[in-house]
Order: structure tokens, then C-alpha cells, then sequence
């Protein structure tokens, strides 16, 4: 891994006009942008595909990021269910979670392990991830952040070298409280269980309900994640009254809010009037857990 | 079926990308870090913003 180095996208090199917005929207289902876009056997949209997909893409962000003044480094777009560009979206959460460094070292679910690939190109593809992995001289991201505060700590005195090691290991044990939002449908239980490799399940009492739902989720990588799933919204006015009342509460909570919506939607009326919202819940920094 | 070179390459260009992305999350880990340590520890931020700046490059070059 890490073989090749890149600049970052052209996103990056605009200023982030909300750099400390806890906020990411996920624009999911891009496989279903375009008919006979995805070549099955390896799993990647056609490379005539993948250029219109990112041309409509980029134009959804470019709207989006106007439309609510939120910077367009927290839109990205993806596919949950074909794992597409997975890795592109989980950069943005690591980016913008408060205290995201402690994701660093998730991988998301693999692409070729998906219904559909040819078993040639799968055993190709691990062969040639293995290959890397031999060929890597990196590190975890979260090791070389212990080697960086324990670096650190030589330019300080001793008691604020006591106080940064307390501080950063107290926040590595804390799992980032991360809330999914969205309106029914649009993939929330796939987007995270396929970008946190995870098995998070919304159990059948709480399928349907309307209060959020808290839950403490294992990641392979190591630590868990707390995952807040909310009822989505959208569907009517009164309850969308009713929901906003509960968002307000627990979304400023929350150390990431994961806004997901459908890619391939052409009214996004409720969707900007949300992101508008959670523009002012989340400005501000979480409150620090006791 | 047979992988052709065509599809060898494109899973190839595919592995690339998400090698890329691995590294650009080296970055962002990095940005999270130093926004985390700005608000939680702003006073030994403000003394050790440089060096740390520094220490980010040489970090980077651990995962080239």
C-alpha cells in the first residue's frame, strides 16, 4: 500500500469554507445513475460510465456546496452496495469526525467480494493486494500518531507532556459517536456497514420507529464505533416537525453527522434544507465526554 | 472466463486509486489530529504548531 503518492483532489486545493462543520454527505447509489453502466465480472462502472458518473457528480456537489454554503470537501459520491469509491468517502469522515484520526486505520469492505465478480478477477485482485502489502514499508496511521505525540512531548515540559498523553490515549479509547441520517431507503445500514466494515444491524423493533437508536459497533480494525441511527425524514411534514425536535437534541452530540442521500434523486429541495440545518447544529466543537 | 491484459488493468488502475486514497487519509488523519489538539489543548497547540507541521513530513515519507 501506499506505493503511489498524489496530490490531493482539486477539492482540496479551494479553502474549505466550514472547516470545522462535523459533516459529511455521502451521495450514494451511483451505480444507478446510468443504464448498463457497470461491468459486473469486475465490478467498476465502464470507463465511459465512470466519466458521466463523475461529471453528474461533480455537478450535484458543485450545486450542493453553493446551494448551503457547506464546503464541497464534505460531499462525496459512491456506491455502498458495489463498494465503489469507498475509500474516497471514508478520507471525508476521517477528515471531518471529530477526533477522525481514530478511524484512520479502517479499511472498508473489499469490492471484489461482491456477488457478481469473476472468480479470476477476485483471486487476481488479492494476489496483487497481497503483493502490496509485502512490498509496503508504511505503518497504521494510528501508530505513527503515537509516534508523533510521543515526538512531541520531547518539546515540551513534563507536565504538559503528562497532559498531551493523558489526553490523546483518553481520546483514542473513546469511540467517535458518528450519526446516520438520511431519508428511508437510501442505503444508511449499507453505507456504514460497507464503509466500516462493520455488521451493524438495525434490529426488527427498531426497523420503523421513530426515536434514534444508539448502538456500540466492533470494528476489525480495532475500537468500536457508536453509531447513532435517526429516523429519516422526508416523508411528511408533521413528522418531520416531530423529528427535528430530536436531531437538534442529539446531533450537536454527535462527533460526525453522515448525511446520505440518494445520488440519482433529482429533487433535492429537502435535502439542502437539511444540510442548511445541520450547517447550524454542527459548528460547533462536541462537548468533551467526562 | 480469462482476465484479459484489458481487465488486469483495470483492476490494477482500481487498486491504484484506492492506494492513493490510503495515503491521502495519512493527511486527513493528520488534519483531524491537529484540529482535535487545537481545541482540546490549545495552549500546548499554539507551543508545539510548528514542529509539529515539521514532523507531519517526516511522517509522510514513512508511508512513500
Amino acid at each position: 500500500m501506499f506505493a503511489k503518492t498524489k496530490a490531493r483532489s482539486t477539492r482540496e486545493a479551494v479553502p474549505d469554507p466550514t472547516p470545522n462543520l462535523r459533516l459529511v454527505v455521502g451521495l450514494n447509489r451511483v451505480d444507478e445513475i446510468l443504464h448498463d453502466a457497470w461491468d459486473v465480472r469486475l465490478n467498476q462502472p465502464t470507463e465511459a460510465a465512470a466519466l458521466e458518473i463523475r461529471r453528474k457528480c461533480e455537478d450535484t456537489v458543485k450545486r450542493l456546496a453553493r446551494e448551503t454554503g457547506v464546503g464541497a470537501s464534505h460531499i462525496e459520491y459512491y456506491s455502498a452496495l458495489k463498494r465503489y469509491r469507498l475509500h474516497n468517502i471514508l478520507n471525508r469522515v476521517v477528515l471531518h469526525c471529530f477526533g477522525g484520526f481514530k478511524l484512520g486505520d479502517v479499511e472498508p469492505k473489499p469490492f471484489e467480494d461482491v456477488a457478481g465478480v469473476d472468480p479470476d478477477v477476485r483471486r487476481f485482485t488479492q494476489e496483487e493486494r497481497a503483493r502490496r502489502a509485502a512490498a509496503s514499508s508504511g505503518g497504521k496511521p494510528s501508530s505513527a500518531l503515537e509516534r508523533v505525540v510521543a515526538e512531541m512531548s520531547r518539546f515540551l515540559d513534563a507536565e504538559d507532556a503528562g497532559r498531551l498523553t493523558s489526553k490523546f490515549h483518553t481520546e483514542m479509547r473513546r469511540p467517535p459517536r458518528v450519526a446516520v441520517l438520511g431519508q428511508s431507503g437510501v442505503g444508511k445500514t449499507t453505507t456504514v456497514n460497507a464503509l466500516f466494515a462493520t455488521d451493524w444491524k438495525t434490529s426488527a423493533v427498531e426497523v420503523g420507529t421513530h426515536t434514534a437508536q444508539e448502538k456500540r459497533v466492533a470494528l476489525p480494525s480495532g475500537g468500536e464505533i457508536s453509531m447513532v441511527d435517526l429516523p429519516g425524514y422526508g416523508r411528511s411534514l408533521d413528522e418531520d416537525a416531530a423529528y427535528e425536535a430530536q436531531y437538534r437534541e442529539i446531533l450537536p452530540r454527535c462527533d460526525l453527522v453522515l448525511l446520505v442521500i440518494q445520488a440519482d434523486r433529482g429533487d433535492l429541495a429537502d435535502d439542502i434544507e437539511m444540510i442548511r440545518k445541520l450547517s447550524l447544529w454542527l459548528s460547533a466543537e462536541p462537548a468533551e465526554a467526562q | 472466463m480469462a482476465l484479459t491484459e484489458y481487465d488486469k488493468q483495470r483492476v490494477l488502475d482500481q487498486l491504484d486509486m484506492i492506494d492513493n486514497m490510503a495515503f491521502e487519509r495519512i493527511t486527513s488523519s493528520q488534519d483531524s489530529f491537529e484540529r482535535w489538539l487545537s481545541y482540546r489543548l490549545p495552549d500546548i497547540y499554539r507551543k508545539i504548531k510548528a514542529v509539529l507541521r515539521r514532523t507531519w513530513e517526516w511522517i509522510r515519507s514513512l508511508f512513500r
